[in-house]
């Protein structure tokens, strides 16, 4: 029997602020499982720490809400466990790229088959509106008392520059580009990365709704507003790698790196580089565990009758002094 | 090793996390038939729907799922949480969930063998408290006083939490002098001691330069202590 959208969602009271954009990106994670109707026990939600860190608790699918900055370290080790399930992780960028930078650069090293969303509002919205990591250098945010003294990290850029294999952007007002931007997330075989770019009503001053449609900078002549947000796929932007040969990956790694760093009138959304080329982690550990997928951790025995399976004596003969 | 795995196992079944305080060493060889492993209430099905997974028991222990289980769908969060695993701010869940959860101090005391919580080497007048790698020197140091006819008794406590207080009070009962022997700047132990039994050790016998502890200086420090001639903190100093 298929599922219905209303399937996927809990009855959790949000306590989020009208008007935010992480709304949007539940919204949108729920309609991706709905679409392509994965059971609800085949898919967990693992969140970090913030405002972002509720998202688990509004999809019903099993939901690991998890430490702050280190919502990929359970997520893959679930991933890795359970290759069956479909596993998300969902977190804030001063959760991911603040404390867990880390965790994110060794993630995309390690290729897990597994998507990574970042809810990007430039604000750390749970305590009041700190600048987060991904605020640029020299901006004042509402609650700031100084302008932001620190540079913004680039979550596509370093993304790229970490091994991240499926590298896309969206925008959290834009439900539907961004459930299927979350699908074609899903689908990639390997690790997959989705910066989403969100409004803070309550703190974020700057980046705002308005800000993103672009009606500070309307055409006056044409009486037009052009919003900021473009589709790279509108553009004919190519961001997938076709042959395995390094002068190719170089280009497409550098493309999207290059158009990572467009921002102000104009911001890309879309796939930035996709490639199937690199080998996901489960195909590595198969050289070394070739039954891996047949008999993963998640499903191996441990006991029979309270009784370990393994027999440990011939390691116990090879420690004995 | 063979305690370590019952551990293990003692702790899947009260649901909790356990910190074990060990550094690598040699042991016996174990025979590994003896190894039980008993995962406690973890579910292969799920028949109780719909399926919560800190649900109220009455021993304080909720059957668990495991991810990718059908119809065992649960949600886990690091703030408080209901019985399905939602974050919660209700007050009266909060008591419910933290009764339940401090319930299981009690199971463990039950539950945990008494000579895996506390180990006796002996009592006498005086009384060595310790825990961890002490344990070879000090039973040396006791050895080398035994051939002077001193008798010093010695309890390894393994347990630190919950502490089994009522048994530690037991084996102390007759001990008149309590010393607590520790590789360590505070003795902690102590620390712990008078947390639960209220009450302070006598003599502390410390060692904190980085370097294992010889029975040679314990056995200095316990002559000293019993020819009344030692101060509270007595501070180990050899290696090199």
């Amino acid at each position: 029997m298929a599922l219905k959208l209303s399937d996927y969602k809990t009855e959790v009271h949000n306590d989020w602020c009208p008007g935010c954009g992480d709304f949007g990106i539940v919204n949108a994670i729920q309609m991706a499982l709905a679409e392509m109707n994965i059971p609800r026990h085949k898919a967990a939600i693992f969140s970090g720490i913030g405002c972002s860190g509720k998202t688990s608790h509004f999809i019903h699918t099993f939901g690991i809400h998890t430490l702050h900055g280190r919502v990929l370290t359970f997520a893959q080790g679930a991933a890795i466990s359970n290759p069956e399930m479909t596993i998300v992780a969902a977190g804030g960028d001063g959760d991911g790229l603040g404390i867990g930078a880390g965790h994110f650069v060794a993630a995309g090293r390690r290729n897990i088959n597994m998507t990574y969303i970042i809810f990007n509002n430039g604000v750390y919205g749970l305590t009041k509106g700190q600048a987060s990591p991904t605020l640029r250098l020299g901006e004042k945010t509402k609650s700031l008392p100084s302008p932001n003294t620190n540079y913004n990290v680039n979550p596509i850029g370093l993304a790229v520059a970490s091994g991240f294999t499926f590298v896309a952007r969206g925008y959290s007002y834009d439900v539907r580009h961004l459930k299927d931007l979350i699908i074609a997330a899903i689908k990639h075989k390997g690790l997959s990365f989705l910066d989403v770019l969100q409004p803070c009503p309550t703190y974020n001053d700057i980046n705002t709704r308005d800000w993103y449609a672009g009606t500070d900078i309307t055409d006056e002549s044409a009486k037009e507003t052009h919003s900021r947000i473009y589709k790279l796929e509108d553009t004919g932007y190519d961001p997938i790698v076709h042959y395995e040969e390094e002068s190719e990956i170089n280009e497409k790694l550098s493309q999207a790196l290059i158009k990572s760093l467009e921002w102000g009138t104009k911001i890309p959304t879309g796939i930035f580089y996709k490639n199937e080329i690199i080998t996901p982690y489960a195909e590595r550990l198969m050289d070394k565990i070739p039954n891996y997928l047949e008999n993963p951790p998640a499903k191996q025995k441990i006991s029979s009758n309270g009784k370990p399976i393994t027999d440990v004596s011939k390691i116990l003969d090879s420690l004995q002094v | 090793m063979l305690q370590f795995c019952r551990h293990f196992s003692s702790a899947r079944n009260s649901s909790v996390r356990q910190i074990h305080c060990k550094l690598c060493y040699t042991c016996k060889r174990f025979d590994p038939e003896k190894v039980t492993i008993d995962r406690g209430k973890l579910l292969d099905k799920i028949k109780q729907k719909p399926y919560k997974r800190f649900e109220q028991t009455s021993d304080g222990i909720s059957p668990r799922s495991k991810l990718g289980l059908e119809d065992g769908i649960f949600w886990n969060t690091g703030d408080e949480s209901d019985e399905y695993g939602h974050i919660s701010e209700d007050p009266y869940m909060r008591i419910q969930m933290m009764d339940k959860r401090l319930s299981r101090f009690d199971l463990i005391l039950n539950q945990i063998p008494k000579e895996d919580q506390v180990v006796s080497f002996g009592m006498a007048d005086h009384c060595i408290i310790s825990w961890g790698s002490t344990k070879g020197p000090i039973l040396d140091a006791i050895d080398m006083l035994k051939k002077e006819n001193i008798n010093v008794g010695f309890i390894q406590i393994k347990l630190l939490h919950p502490f089994p207080t009522e048994y530690v009070k037991s084996l102390l009962k007759d001990v008149k002098t309590i010393i607590d022997v520790e590789a360590n700047h505070t003795g902690q132990l102590g620390t712990l001691f008078k947390q639960n039994l209220g009450k302070d050790v006598d003599y502390f016998i410390l060692k904190y330069t980085g370097r294992s502890m010889t029975s040679t200086e314990i056995y200095d420090s316990l002559k000293k202590i019993l020819g009344n001639k030692a101060k509270k903190r007595e501070i180990l100093t050899h290696g090199a």
